[in-house]
């Protein structure tokens, strides 16, 4: 309890405007990578202060390495028919080819352009006259 | 090459890069095998029922490298690709008219997180890591999925902040009070193990 106590008040002295709270958000920024140079620079210092400070910090880094969520939905059976049809789609040779030549969203395109151009002309051809 | 691509050293960029100039499957299942589940987890937050998550994931993933040059050249892919995600699930809800949108999803994600963190956990967990892990479950389910997002994925505090709605400053607020719970429950641990038997240092 009192080294608990101990720890708290150093943390309280050495970061002085900053709440504890601040040091946890502190660690969290630095650990995943995203502090900026300044933030790691302070963190650096802080865990340097002190005895307290570093086997804090070597807690920190222990609870942070560890990996706690299991992804056991690794293994989905959609997993592999989404990977397959979507390099089928997008990557293999075949398709590839077929679009170069037809390509579905084009030929949309190009027939309702036609039939736009059909409408028009029907109409200056036969209404407009 | 072959190697280094097992060993995951790619980022995405690159994978980005290497896919638009030429089909190479490894390479493609190296993000796939690795994002896929991740996007699911992440869906399955807004959509109840997993074949929907499968079926936005999977549309998402099409666009995604349908787009693969464009994307090759963008700043952060992996942002947009959730946010992607996010949106279609947003999409969906909105057309199957459900009235469930993401502020009353704590219920669910709750329920999805502890499901997800399953005793079947398969790898020398040593004692410290399961004092974590347990104290995880105990956390309040944004400050959960925060840390989730942020620690396990990898994800940006300014993706996670538009993700969930949240000011970047809530994130790091979460991320402190999540670190704080966690280091909390270890002092307490330690305390308790050296109460029973002090001669055994516990972790070194």
């Amino acid at each position: 309890m009192s080294q608990k106590g101990f720890l708290i008040l150093n943390i309280i002295i050495k970061m002085s405007k900053s709440s504890i709270d601040n040091l946890f958000s502190l660690v969290a920024l630095v650990f995943s990578g995203q502090a900026s140079e300044e933030q790691q620079a302070s963190l650096k210092d802080w865990r340097d202060s002190s005895p307290e400070s570093r086997a804090m910090y070597e807690d920190l880094t222990n609870i942070w390495e560890g990996k706690y969520f299991n992804e056991k939905h690794t293994q989905m059976v959609s997993q592999n028919e989404a990977n397959e049809k979507i390099w089928q789609e997008l990557f293999s040779e075949k398709t590839r080819k077929k679009r170069g030549i037809i390509n579905p969203s084009q030929l949309i395109k190009i027939a309702a352009s036609l039939i736009i151009f059909v409408a028009i002309a029907y109409v200056f051809l036969y209404i407009v006259k | 090459m072959k190697e280094r691509r097992l060993h995951d050293q790619f980022t995405l960029k690159e994978i980005f890069k290497n896919l638009a100039d030429s089909p190479d499957k490894a390479l493609y299942d190296l993000f796939f095998n690795k994002y896929y589940p991740k996007l699911i987890w992440f869906a399955l937050l807004f959509v109840k029922q997993h074949s929907a998550a499968e079926e936005i994931v999977t549309d998402v993933l099409f666009n995604i490298f349908r787009k693969r040059r464009k994307l090759a050249n963008s700043v952060n892919i992996e942002g947009y690709i959730f946010i992607s995600v996010k949106n279609q699930s947003l999409k969906y809800l909105r057309k199957k008219k459900r009235q469930t949108i993401f502020d009353n999803f704590e219920s669910d994600a709750d329920l999805l997180m502890t499901t997800s963190i399953s005793p079947e956990y398969e790898y020398e967990e040593n004692e410290f890591h399961r004092i974590v892990r347990e104290s995880i479950d105990t956390l309040p389910p944004k400050r959960k999925l925060v840390f989730r997002m942020i620690k396990e994925e990898g994800l940006k505090y300014n993706d996670v902040a538009k993700l969930l709605d949240l000011s970047v400053k809530t994130v790091e607020t979460h991320m402190g009070l999540a670190l704080k719970t966690l280091h909390e429950c270890i002092e307490n641990y330690k305390k308790d193990k050296f109460e029973n038997s002090p001669v055994i240092p516990i972790i070194k």
